[in-house]
């Protein structure tokens, strides 16, 4: 059956503590027994009554431990609420109600021959379960009741000592013990010689106590006694200490079985009591047994004492050495297996170790901090390098916190303005940091500590810089985005900067720009401040390299920045160039303009430079085939800004090009700006290189009028185009020659505007044609004159064709009639003269003349100084002809006086043929005189020489006039 | 595209340049003032100015030496007048009349913003204009520089020839009359001036001048037709088959047809002659 008991307080449950096997062994057969009393009835004896009080005190010892389990199980909360007394109510109704059951037995059964031990019962309970208010009365009750009963008087005495001794009446207690101690029997003999040895030690009798332990030592190796060794042992040893006999003492602990707990104990005790050098004597004790017996883990923990002890006693020397020899008791013995616990150190104790070192460094740090500036420097630098060696004392043993404790070293340094030795710690210890991931806190400590050693400045100055790259690396690796290193992105690059380390100043910039996107405008200072280093370094491949970056964008850059960044650039590249061009080295300034030209590191625009240079040279050098070739390369490379600022440049250059007789280069450069400009409205430029692009064209005798289709594409200006239409058209029709005129003439006829001039050739050219004799040329005339006609009938010189052909005609009959106005061969054979023959044929011949003459009045007055000429010439032929045949005639066979009279006759008839002849020259020669008359068919009629009419004579003025050269100084 | 073939062979015919013998000695130049054209050897060594010494190389029919050579001088002379004269009458003798043109009107233009007249480009337009058979024109221009520049006589010999070309003797007469009175010497004035007397039918006038020439002139062509002309009229005829024999102007095609004919002709009357004499 199982003992159970609920508690309930308002409502509130607690789970019932479940209680050992043993316990509930012992509480079964108190029930059975109990159960087994009460089955007898009601009315039970003293005996049984006794028996049952027996049980009950039994069963509230055990209902005390289940109520004490309960009340330690219970919430803190609930056990306020309800309060102690709530959790005991149980074993105190019981203790309460044994209480009663001992006095009814007292009272009802007074010759009750085992009263001394219902006494002894009430004694108890009254101690151990009520006020303790009437124990000594019943334990005195009980040994008055109890002659004959040792066992009960035994007890009685031993539970009177320790109530005297609970009450510090320690006479008294001493009194019963010794009654008590007569009882060899008792087990807990030990315990009461124990307890007795410190009642004389309470009355300072502390010879007797310690015979009373050494005793109950001794007793505790017999198996009758209980052992209680260890509590002597631990007592004995402060015996000793207030006896005096200390080395005594001593002596006594080193001979016991298992002394160094005990020496251990000891020796705090003695330091307690302010015995350092007896502590230090049973120190030494300790550690040789110890050391003798293999004790690492005993040691170890008493190294954690000795600490103490050191600290405390200032000594720190020994401290010093003691931490010493505790790393290495803790590095030789790392790596004892657990189980074997006699040398395994607890992880504990080498923590503790650790703590007390470290305390005391600390401590020691603050004392050199503070007393520094009194402290000689020797006594300065041990006590520096004693917390230094302290702290690599810690750092061995703790591994993982080797990088605190570097750091605390760094402070150590420090706090005495080491800053040197003080900055090499930090950074070992951020460097140990690196590998470990803890202690993360430590690695801004470092950081914050470095840069406090950089505030103060004391470092050396060769230490600066690494020191203060490394800490500000630091800072941004390990807090990239942070306030702090917002400041230190520009500082560190200032470190690189200042020290011409442009790679890194780069680097530097590029992570401040990756974490800091929106800090552009610090960061295009920094970027300036690289740039005006390779600026001052003349590094043009940098400046290159990154001009080209900030084209692309690179930080956003304004446009200005770019533009005198390229400028610069220009300036630095160009230099020295531009120096050999001005010295004419021509060709090691196109050498150094194509190497820049043909290096990929420059951007475009340096290349548009070096490009435009380099035609500018070879213009220079009156190259304009190379020059025009690398203008060609140079404008497509130009910015549109550029472009237009080279314009008036490229319009000189190619005015150049013309000036050199390069009309080809003129005009395909003038081509393509003309095209570039197009769109745009750069009239002046645009209106410069169109007309030279005309010009060109013009002397290179493309005629072409598909170079004009621009005007209307590119907006040009339409005067212009005609000007330079009509010019075009003039030209080809001024030096192109009269044979080339019908060609001409059938290209340009389309144009209204040229219509009239080329009508007005028309004649020119054929007469042209006329004069120079050609008459094939002229027959082509004759045949378009027909064509003229034909597509118009009333063609503006209709009229003059007509005439020219009339007048054709008219001379031909006139050479016809020449040839035919010979005489009749009758006359002119020998036969007789027939008068009326020759009558007729001269009459015809005059008459014929007259009549041809008379059809000459319209080409005579046409007009046309040709037509005049040629008619007057087909004439005088035709009267010549004439007055010759008559002039040369002889009648035959007629009497020599008629033939004389004859001739005379003729002779009148001649001459006034002759006369004609003249006049007509007359009228010629008065007509070119008063030029009138410009042709060169003139001569034939002015001049007296009848073999330049034979010789189809025509002056060679053309090859005989003289350029001239020369007038003065022009 | 046809353009383009027109081109090509107008360029090709204007290499085909000849020329006759022209150059005079320096005291017999009564132009060497104003062209270096007639030049003769020891005259070039006067030459005093580096784009004179390529002109020089023109009129030596090595034009494009003479152009290049002016190329390399531009910088040198860009805002001389006479320098792109000397550039455009280079290309003149080379018949390329269009770029001759432009560098006449260039030297003008910059002569004209110096408030000068330069008459020697004029005189060349008006030569342009004399091969592209524009009297008209030509003796406009040279009667203009006449007027404005009345002691250029190379002006005045140029406007005489044009006149003799359309049969103004008179006033080709004139004129050379006035340069035959400052240099009697002068080959081309005094053949000029014979030429002139020979056409307006002063023979004897025309035999006298012809005459005072060095007899080497009489070869070059011009002189051979119209002397061999004059000597005809004068009844000379074997002198005058043999001075139109002596003839040593070829390739000029209008030269050549008139010599060929007046051989002819002259060959057909002394044959005429010589039968007559026979009867």
């Amino acid at each position: 059956m199982t003992f159970t008991i609920s508690l309930q307080a308002k409502n509130v449950f607690f789970a019932q503590s479940k209680m050992p096997a043993k316990w509930h062994k012992l509480n079964n057969l108190i029930e059975e027994e109990t159960k087994t009393i009460q089955a007898l009835g009601k009315n039970l004896g003293p005996r049984l009554t006794h028996r049952m009080i027996e049980l009950k005190t039994e069963k509230v010892k055990l209902l005390k431990e289940w109520e004490n389990k309960n009340f330690f199980a219970a919430p803190p909360a609930a056990r306020k609420k309800l309060g102690k007394k709530s959790f005991f109510k149980e074993s105190t109704r019981l203790a309460v109600k044994v209480r009663r059951m001992a006095k009814k037995i007292l009272k009802e059964y007074p010759a009750y021959r085992a009263k001394s031990e219902v006494y002894y019962t009430l004694a108890l309970n009254e101690r151990d379960y009520n006020r303790n208010k009437y124990t000594e009365y019943y334990l005195h009750k009980s040994l008055k009741f109890s002659k004959g009963n040792n066992y009960i008087r035994h007890h009685a005495f031993t539970a009177l000592a320790e109530y005297y001794y609970n009450k510090k009446k320690y006479n008294k207690c001493i009194k019963y013990y010794n009654q008590s101690l007569k009882n060899k029997n008792d087990e807990w003999l030990t315990k009461h010689m124990y307890n007795q040895g410190w009642c004389y030690v309470k009355k300072q009798k502390y010879n007797l106590a310690i015979n009373n332990l050494k005793e109950a030592y001794e007793l505790g190796n017999q198996d009758k006694y209980i052992d209680i060794s260890n509590q002597i042992l631990e007592a004995i040893s402060t015996f000793f200490i207030l006896d005096g006999s200390i080395m005594e003492g001593r002596d006594f602990l080193v001979s016991t079985k298992d002394p160094l707990p005990y020496l251990h104990t000891y020796v705090k005790k003695l330091a307690d009591k302010g015995k350092f050098k007896e502590a230090e004597i049973v120190t030494n004790d300790f550690m040789d047994i110890a050391n003798s017996k293999g004790e690492v883990a005993l040691i170890s923990k008493f190294y954690l004492t000795r600490f103490d002890i050191y600290r405390n006693f200032k000594k720190y020397n020994k401290f010093f050495s003691a931490a010493k020899e505790f790393e290495t008791l803790v590095l030789d013995n790392k790596d004892v297996e657990k189980e074997d616990k006699k040398k395994k150190i607890d992880k504990e104790i080498v923590s503790a170790g650790e703590e007390k070192i470290k305390g005391l460094a600390g401590y020691q740090q603050i004392q050199l901090s503070k007393k520094s500036y009194m402290l000689e420097n020797d006594k300065k630098m041990a006590l520096l390098n004693q917390i230094v060696a302290y702290f690599d004392i810690t750092s061995n043993i703790n591994e993982k916190e080797r990088p605190k404790y570097t750091y605390f070293q760094g402070e150590t340094y420090y706090s005495i303005a080491l800053d040197s030795a003080a900055s090499k710690k930090y950074m070992s210890s951020l460097a140990l940091l690196e590998k470990s991931k803890t202690h993360n806190e430590f690695k801004k400590k470092n950081i914050d500590a470095l840069l406090s050693v950089l505030e103060r400045g004391n470092l050396k100055k060769s230490e600066v810089f690494p020191t203060t790259e490394f800490t500000y690396k630091k800072h941004l690796e390990y807090w990239p985005v942070n306030e702090r290193s917002r400041q230190i992105y520009g500082r560190l690059f200032n470190l690189y900067l200042n020290k011409g380390d442009t790679e890194n100043s780069h680097a530097t910039l590029a992570l401040y720009q990756k974490n800091y996107k929106k800090d552009g405008e610090k960061q295009r200072a920094m970027l300036t401040r690289i740039m005006d280093l390779y600026i001052k370094r003349k590094d043009t491949d940098s400046i290159a390299l990154w001009v080209g970056k900030l084209e692309d964008g690179h930080l956003s850059f304004k446009k200005e920045y770019i533009k005198k960044a390229v400028k610069i650039l220009g300036q630095l590249l160009f230099d020295d160039l531009q120096k050999e061009h001005v010295a004419k080295n021509f060709d090691k300034a196109i050498e150094g303009y194509q190497a820049l030209f043909n290096n990929e590191k420059y951007p475009r625009s340096i290349k548009a430079e070096a490009a435009l240079s380099t035609s500018i040279i070879y213009l220079d050098k009156l190259d304009t085939s190379a020059s025009l070739e690398w203008m060609m390369t140079a404008i497509p490379l130009l910015s549109t800004e550029k472009f237009n600022k080279y314009l008036s440049k490229i319009d000189g250059i190619a005015e150049e090009y013309l000036l050199l007789q390069d009309y080809k280069g003129a005009r395909k450069l003038s081509e393509t700006m003309s095209d570039k400009l197009c769109s745009g409205k750069k009239t002046n430029f645009k209106d410069s290189f169109y007309k030279r692009e005309l010009t060109s064209a013009l002397l290179t005798y493309d005629f072409s009028f598909k170079i004009f289709k621009r005007v209307e594409k590119c907006a040009l200006p339409a005067k212009v185009a005609t000007t330079w239409k009509k010019k075009f058209f003039l030209s080809e029709l001024n030096f192109s020659g009269y044979d080339k005129f019908i060609d001409i003439y059938e290209k340009y006829e389309k144009y209204p505007s040229f219509k009239k001039t080329l009508d007005e050739q028309v004649m020119a050219n054929y007469w042209k044609a006329d004069h120079a004799g050609d008459k094939s040329e002229k027959r082509s005339f004759e045949s378009f004159f027909k064509k003229l006609l034909r597509k118009n009938k009333n063609y503006m010189h209709a009229a003059s064709i007509k005439v020219i052909f009339d007048n054709e005609k008219y001379v031909e009959s006139l050479y016809d009639w020449s040839e035919d106005v010979e005489l009749p061969n009758e006359l002119n054979s020998d036969e007789q003269f027939d008068q009326d023959k020759f009558n007729a044929y001269l009459e015809k011949s005059l008459a014929e003349i007259q009549t041809l003459t008379n059809k000459a009045k319209p080409f005579l007055n046409s007009g046309e100084q040709d037509i005049i000429i040629k008619t007057y010439i087909a004439l005088n032929h035709s009267y010549m002809t004439l007055a010759t045949a008559i002039d040369s005639f002889t009648p035959q066979g007629a009497p020599a006086e008629f033939v004389t009279q004859f001739k005379g006759f003729m002779k009148g008839i001649s001459k006034n043929l002759y006369k004609k002849v003249n006049s007509h020259k007359w009228q010629v020669k008065k007509l070119v005189r008063n030029g009138k008359i410009n042709s060169p068919h003139s001569i034939k009629l002015t001049s007296s020489n009848e073999a330049i009419s034979n010789i189809n004579h025509r002056f060679p003025a053309s090859f005989l006039v003289i350029p001239a050269d020369q007038k003065g100084d022009l | 595209m046809k353009s383009i073939v027109l081109l090509s062979t107008l360029l090709l015919t204007s290499c085909a340049v000849t020329r006759i013998e022209r150059s005079v000695e320096k005291q017999n130049d009564a132009l060497k003032n104003e062209s270096m054209y007639r030049y003769s050897d020891s005259t070039k060594k006067d030459i005093d100015s580096p784009w004179k010494e390529q002109l020089a190389k023109c009129y030596a029919n090595d034009t494009d030496e003479g152009k290049e050579g002016l190329r390399q001088l531009m910088n040198e002379y860009r805002y001389s007048a006479s320098y792109w004269n000397a550039l455009g009458t280079c290309n003149y003798l080379e018949e390329d009349y269009v770029k001759a043109s432009y560098y006449f009107d260039m030297a003008i233009n910059i002569a004209k913003k110096k408030k000068r007249f330069f008459s020697p480009s004029y005189n060349n337009k008006a030569l342009i204009a004399i091969k592209m058979q524009h009297f008209d024109q030509a003796i406009s221009i040279l009667e203009d520089i006449n007027k404005k520049d009345p002691g250029f006589k190379t002006a005045h010999y140029n406007l005489a020839l044009s006149y003799l070309f359309i049969g103004r003797y008179d006033s080709a007469i004139s004129k050379l009359n006035r340069l035959y009175r400052a240099n009697r010497k002068d080959a081309d004035i005094v053949s000029s001036l014979a030429i002139s007397y020979l056409l307006k039918g002063k023979n004897k006038t025309a035999i006298k001048l012809f005459e005072e020439l060095d007899p080497k002139w009489h070869s070059r062509g011009d002189n051979s037709i119209y002397y061999g002309l004059a000597l005809y009229k004068a009844g000379k005829l074997n002198e005058s088959l043999e001075v139109i024999n002596k003839n040593n102007t070829k390739g000029i095609k209008d030269i050549d047809e008139m010599v060929a004919r007046l051989s002819d002709y002259v060959e057909h009357h002394l044959e005429l002659k010589e039968e007559a004499s026979n009867i």
